[in-house]
């Protein structure tokens, strides 16, 4: 599945979505397995169901729509299944056996069922040490926030409701009231 | 047999040919076949129509496989370890217009990047389309300074080819009235938005010879009749153009020059032609034909004509002339004076400056704009402006532009009050990067080589390039000029920077069959004519003595339009 189509796919939810959390962070089993409305072709259904946890939390449904709402999720197993390297997924795995091993211990559950002020909570954490790290390998939070960023603000939605695209500017203006646009543009 | 033979050599006579479909040889192609010449094209790449093969020209951010067309790395490192060397040429949307390394292999003596697309129009459909004039304080120089040889031609023998090529393509630009960037034919230049304004009144207030202009490129911003009859119409301000324009909105051979060429009826293209040398014919003494590999069937062909222009890329039509020996040219064509392959030239740049701006922030812009500030030569123009430490001089292209959604990736913070400002502009920032003319030198050279042969079993190329103490010492100055002219705009946090430049980055391969008045030490005559074959023109970037600091298409083009005059002339006399 290409990205347009897992985009597509999980573009007809809008609106409809729930998280995987906000389903199963009531049965609060400590192993409870997420059920997912996607199916993830490199993560495993609990993975699958961290990343998307993950990415609503660093970009939320507001009064626009959500990273989980776009299909950020479906878009980063996509990254993950057919663009980067085997290191790069053998990394991520181990990482995110990391994140429920550091869910248990702070909270005695896996990440998929904390709630979302706990999953917050977790991720703060690992944003303060991603950015905090100068040297070495970047911290695997750095690169889940720069494929959600990428993929949220990529996203047809996001580009064209979030953002302000023109697909078709037909002229410059070099020195405008900010006003007159109003949000900054998609692209450059 | 021999009937045979006659019958394909009648059959495939042409008056000239043209071998190379890039911006020269797209020019090549139009001035020959609209003196009536019946004109055959040689492609050695695949055919590319104008907007029916741009297969990306309208693609939104959400449709590429990984977003910004990113590739991945698995693939980079099978196919485009090289050609991804320049950081934006392999992608989904462009990297089509390259070659697969894998596929077309040089040697490196030292680190060369020969970035380069093998397609109908080659790199005219990705070029940076900045087009400026020479002045005589370029073609001067050689001869002035005692470096390489002396050019066999100056500015007003170019000039009004300048404004020929001009006009027809279609430059958008300021006029200056500076001697060292001569004003041209220009459509209306293309706005500066408000920090570049404010950067252009406080740098050109404290130092009275430095300019700061829109860049002049080939982009149509009042198209003229002739534009509007192919099929050209306005730049839309999309910043897409390397995927190829549907408008026709900057210039390319496939926009362009092939599209006036078919419109003759005298073109013949021949994509999957790759030319392996030169015919000669002893009996007459003379260079008659060109043979070729035909790249799907793999028959060699010969075909036949008076007139040969080599348009095959700098180092290609050398490399085309290297391979030709034989008795009467043993070491190769035109190499008589041992310069073929020497003094390759390119810009040298990565180095300059950037800022923060303070304010602004209730300015934005609309559109977007393909094209910078420039800032035209400043050293080296005069005793006043005479350096010390290094001959010739660089000009600045860069630009002010407001920070977008990007800078959060580089950010701490989540949740939705870094969600709402991933909506908001950032700060205003301001850059100017430096490209500097790199001297000719004879140690600077490409060589055939036997050894590494490429998928077809023709030699390959060798590089030994390197940037040498006068281009070292401008980079410092580069650097230290941007610095001061940001800090006389006001801006904040000015920090120079060298980004490690490796020759062949600039794109702009010259040198390697330079042009002079002496055989024994060049490879072409004033007239772009190989001095031992006078009915070969080679009119690319290799033909170039020196390199100026300005970007060289513009004068590839001139030059090509300048020869086939000559050449039809000389035809028509009977002398070639």
């Amino acid at each position: 599945m290409n990205r347009r189509d897992a985009i597509k796919k999980t573009s007809f939810l809008l609106g409809g979505t729930l998280s995987a959390s906000a389903i199963f962070g009531v049965m609060s089993g400590c192993k409870a397995e997420p059920v997912l409305d996607w199916t993830p072709s490199f993560f495993t259904t609990n993975e699958g169901g961290i990343i998307q946890d993950m990415v609503e939390r660093i970009l939320p449904r507001t009064d626009t729509p959500g990273a989980a709402d776009v299909g950020v999720h479906s878009f980063i197993d996509n990254m993950m299944a057919n663009f980067y390297q085997e290191k790069d997924r053998v990394a991520l795995r181990s990482a995110l056996q990391t994140v429920d091993a550091d869910a248990q211990k702070d909270f005695g559950k896996n990440f998929t069922s904390l709630s979302d002020e706990q999953q917050n909570e977790l991720l703060k954490k690992y944003d303060a040490a991603a950015y905090a790290q100068t040297t070495g390998e970047d911290h695997f939070f750095k690169r889940i926030k720069e494929l959600t960023i990428l993929g949220f603000c990529t996203s047809e939605i996001g580009a064209t409701e979030f953002l302000e695209y023109d697909p078709l500017p037909g002229d410059y203006k070099g020195c405008i009231p900010y006003s007159d646009v109003g949000k900054v543009w998609a692209t450059s | 047999m021999s009937n045979i033979n006659a019958k394909w050599q009648k059959e495939n006579t042409y008056d000239a040919i043209v071998i190379g479909s890039g911006i020269s040889g797209g020019w090549a192609a139009k001035e020959l076949s609209e003196k009536g010449l019946k004109t055959l094209v040689l492609e050695r790449g695949r055919m590319i129509n104008h907007i029916k093969d741009y297969p990306t020209m309208n693609y939104n951010p959400w449709d590429f496989k990984f977003p910004q067309g990113k590739v991945p790395p698995d693939e980079i490192e099978k196919h485009y370890p090289k050609q991804n060397r320049t950081g934006y040429t392999v992608n989904e949307a462009w990297k089509h217009w390259f070659v697969k390394d894998d596929e077309h292999p040089y040697s490196e003596v030292k680190r060369f990047d020969w970035i380069r697309g093998y397609h109908v129009g080659g790199r005219s459909i990705t070029w940076g389309r900045q087009s400026y004039r020479w002045s005589d304080l370029d073609f001067e120089a050689n001869a002035k300074e005692g470096i390489g040889v002396d050019w066999p031609i100056r500015y007003k023998d170019l000039a009004p080819w300048y404004g020929y090529v001009e006009e027809w393509i279609g430059v958008s630009g300021q006029k200056l009235g500076l001697s060292q960037l001569p004003d041209g034919n220009f459509q209306p230049p293309m706005e500066l938005n408000c920090v570049e304004l404010d950067a252009k009144a406080k740098i050109e207030a404290k130092f009275s010879e430095r300019n700061v202009t829109i860049g002049r490129t080939a982009h149509i911003t009042q198209p003229t009749e002739l534009q509007k009859k192919l099929g050209r119409g306005k730049c839309q301000f999309r910043n897409l153009c390397m995927r190829g324009c549907p408008f026709g909105g900057y210039f390319s051979s496939n926009g362009g020059t092939l599209i006036a060429a078919e419109m003759t009826g005298n073109m013949t293209l021949r994509p999957n032609s790759i030319v392996h040398s030169l015919v000669y014919d002893a009996k007459q003494n003379k260079i008659t034909g060109v043979k070729v590999l035909d790249a799907e069937t793999k028959e060699e062909l010969e075909f036949y004509a008076k007139v040969i222009f080599v348009n095959a890329s700098a180092f290609n039509s050398t490399w085309i002339l290297m391979n030709t020996v034989n008795d009467r040219f043993p070491n190769g064509l035109g190499n008589e004076s041992d310069q073929l392959g020497r003094n390759v030239m390119d810009h040298h740049f990565k180095a300059g400056a950037e800022a923060n701006v303070d304010g602004y922030t209730d300015r934005y812009y609309s559109g977007r704009r393909a094209n910078g500030v420039y800032i035209p030569r400043f050293r080296n123009l005069d005793k006043n402006t005479k350096q010390k430490d290094f001959l010739r001089g660089y000009g600045y292209q860069g630009g002010a532009s407001r920070r977008d959604w990007k800078r959060l990736v580089a950010e701490m913070g989540i949740g939705a009050d870094m969600k709402s400002e991933l909506q908001e502009p950032g700060r205003w920032r301001m850059g100017i990067n430096g490209f500097g003319e790199m001297l000719p030198h004879p140690d600077n050279r490409i060589t055939l080589n036997k050894e590494v042969l490429d998928k077809y079993g023709m030699p390959t190329l060798t590089m030994d390039v390197e940037i040498k103490e006068n281009e070292l010492n401008m980079r410092k100055d580069m650097q230290a000029s941007a610095v001061e002219m940001l800090e006389a705009a006001g801006f904040k946090d000015v920090k120079p920077y060298d980004h490690a430049y490796g020759p062949g980055l600039g794109i702009h391969e010259m040198g390697t069959a330079r042009m002079g008045n002496d055989p024994k030490t060049s490879v072409l005559n004033r007239w772009n004519q190989v001095h031992e074959a006078k009915n070969v023109f080679l009119t690319d970037g290799a033909c170039m003595t020196s390199a100026s600091c300005v970007n060289p298409s513009l004068t590839y083009m001139a030059l090509t339009a300048r020869a086939v005059d000559y050449a039809t002339k000389e035809l028509n006399k009977g002398n070639l």
